[in-house]
């Protein structure tokens, strides 16, 4: 009698390794372990396009040959942990990474890792020769980065969003702002780049054109978040990432509009207000 | 409700034109959409709001691809929770899987990997059939495989198949490329696979367009999904509706995927076929919930 444990780790070892000598017991006796292949050439296509859909600017820059010999290492060490796709090579909570794999940090309960990290770790090894001088290993890193964030961004749950409706009906009640419970919407997040990559990023995503890579190494920080479901960035000034930074961290928007003030004492707190609202960047949290 | 009308798997390239069509003076209410559940395991955004707008105007259908149910895994019981999460936001019409399995201890292959079509593995595809219906609380379609080589079997896929639809009170979601596919690659007997169906389990039919594979062109034919649908795959479907009657038909289309006024082209044509078979009052009968649209 066939146990279905022994076929189904025979067939694994065989997706993972290439290996088919454990599986050929489990073929019907005229056939040929040589067809077997389609599965595991199948299960590598789907996270190879998985992960060239979720790291498209960077797919594009390193070119569809370089970036799928990167990305196939990925998969044999890091295969999918959830079963679907649509998340593949991003993990969201860097807080919960703490134990190491091959000496990168891995997700303690599914011993994963991002791809950017992966990515980081792993690019020394790979010819770069083909590509633009300036772009290096840390300016496609600051690319992968980008591409996460735009991902990430796009499926992220945006609820109890403030609208200057409801602002105004506080104003009309006396109510002072900055002790109402508001925080950054839930879509918000932040990447810190070492080059001012932005611009050619925006180029590469949404013209699919490479051009000429003239950015220099300069720090930026750029601010993505959801609006009217689709997404958007932009790139902060120093006053407005030290504003969007403390409130991300302390969660205060008074802390934050006074570590902004502090920076820059012309920094204007009812323009930046404003700025907020229109775009649907606070969400007012349920007050128990 | 009887319903048996022609449907797309829905892209989200498509999604503003599919929404138009509801706008349309003389809307076709026969149109239906399915798409793959796992595509909508997000938290929010603009995919879960379109498929909203979806819901809103059309009979929609879940059809999973990741839920592994011939082996169950550590993987399935936070998979369950989303699914059950999006069935009961969406509640569509339909809910189907596989008769394979895709996933072992913690890791997803990603491909739907074949069993093989013994007591144990039918015993592992009821429980996972099982697990899926309590997590939902409501019966599924089970798809049958494309076949590229035979394992080892203790009895025919139609008979495999039929019996796990019998202990798990499931229906059957039968595609006839895969179904022409298996023929072609392994040799499998149509007419004896069709006899063995019961006819009421069928609750939904595919048909979708196929590759010959590059390596093995003369012994294998590929599920690929990207091209039109071939005239024997026309020809095997117009059979399966005379000989079972109209059933909800569905167009799957999910590489090169090609314009959405091409796509209800080739849907308008399977609609035609299902017009030209009376109906026989075969709706598929499932044993916790009738599949009834509103």
């Amino acid at each position: 009698m066939i146990n279905h444990q022994d076929y189904i780790q025979a067939f694994s070892h065989f997706l993972q390794s290439g290996d088919d000598s454990k599986l050929s017991q489990f073929l019907a006796s005229d056939e040929s372990t040589s067809f077997l292949k389609i599965y595991r050439n199948g299960f590598y296509k789907a996270c190879l396009s998985a992960l060239q859909a979720n790291f498209a600017s960077l797919t594009l820059l390193l070119g569809e040959q370089k970036f799928d010999q990167i990305a196939t290492q990925y998969i044999r060490q890091f295969p999918p942990r959830q079963s679907t796709l649509v998340a593949y090579g991003m993990v969201e909570n860097a807080q919960a990474k703490s134990e190491k794999v091959g000496g990168i940090e891995a997700d303690k309960l599914n011993q994963t890792v991002g791809f950017t990290e992966f990515f980081q770790q792993a690019m020394v090894h790979f010819e770069l020769e083909s590509l633009d001088k300036t772009i290096n290993q840390t300016s496609l890193l600051d690319i992968a980065l980008l591409d996460q964030a735009w991902i990430s961004t796009l499926n992220q749950k945006n609820d109890n969003l403030v609208s200057l409706e409801q602002v105004q009906d506080f104003l009309a009640k006396g109510e002072d702002l900055t002790q109402l419970p508001f925080k950054l919407a839930d879509s918000v997040s932040f990447v810190c780049l070492e080059y001012d990559i932005f611009l050619y990023w925006q180029n590469l995503k949404f013209n699919g054109q490479k051009g000429e890579a003239n950015f220099s190494e300069k720090q930026e920080v750029i601010l993505f978040w959801q609006y009217e479901d689709s997404v958007q960035a932009k790139s902060l000034s120093s006053t407005e990432w030290h504003f969007y930074r403390t409130f991300f961290e302390s969660g205060s928007m008074e802390d934050a509009l006074n570590a902004a003030s502090q920076w820059d004492e012309s920094f204007d707190i009812s323009a930046l207000f404003a700025d907020l609202l229109n775009a649907s960047l606070l969400k007012l949290e349920a007050q128990t | 409700m009887d319903f048996s009308g022609a449907g797309i798997n829905l892209k989200p390239q498509h999604y503003d034109e599919a929404i138009q069509l509801s706008d349309l003076e003389n809307k076709d209410e026969s149109v239906w959409f399915e798409v793959h559940t796992e595509n909508y395991f997000v938290k929010g955004g603009p995919r879960l709001s379109y498929l909203q707008k979806i819901r809103e105007r059309f009979p929609l259908s879940f059809h999973g691809v990741g839920a592994s149910l011939g082996n169950p895994s550590l993987l399935t019981l936070p998979h369950l929770k989303q699914v059950a999460q999006l069935v009961k936001q969406f509640d569509p019409f339909l809910v189907s899987e596989h008769a394979t399995w895709s996933s072992s201890q913690s890791t997803y292959f990603a491909d739907l990997l074949p069993l093989p079509r013994t007591q144990t593995a039918l015993a592992s595809l009821c429980q996972g059939i099982e697990q899926y219906q309590e997590a939902i609380g409501r019966p599924i379609l089970i798809e049958n495989p494309t076949n590229y080589l035979d394992f080892v079997a203790d009895m025919d896929e139609a008979d495999f198949l039929m019996e796990a639809l019998k202990r798990t009170g499931s229906g059957l979601l039968l595609d006839v490329n895969n179904l022409y596919l298996s023929s072609k690659n392994t040799g499998m007997n149509l007419d004896a696979y069709l006899d063995a169906l019961e006819g009421e389990r069928i609750g939904e039919i595919h048909i979708a367009g196929f590759a010959i594979d590059e390596n093995f062109p003369e012994r294998l034919l590929i599920d690929s999904h990207g091209s039109p649908v071939a005239e024997d795959v026309w020809q095997l479907l117009e059979q399966v509706l005379a000989r079972f009657g109209p059933k909800p038909v569905l167009l799957e289309r999910d590489d090169n995927i090609p314009s959405f006024a091409d796509l209800m082209f080739e849907r308008n044509k399977a609609q035609s076929y299902l017009e030209r078979i009376p109906s026989k009052n075969n709706q598929v009968q499932l044993k916790h919930h009738e599949v009834i649209l509103d």
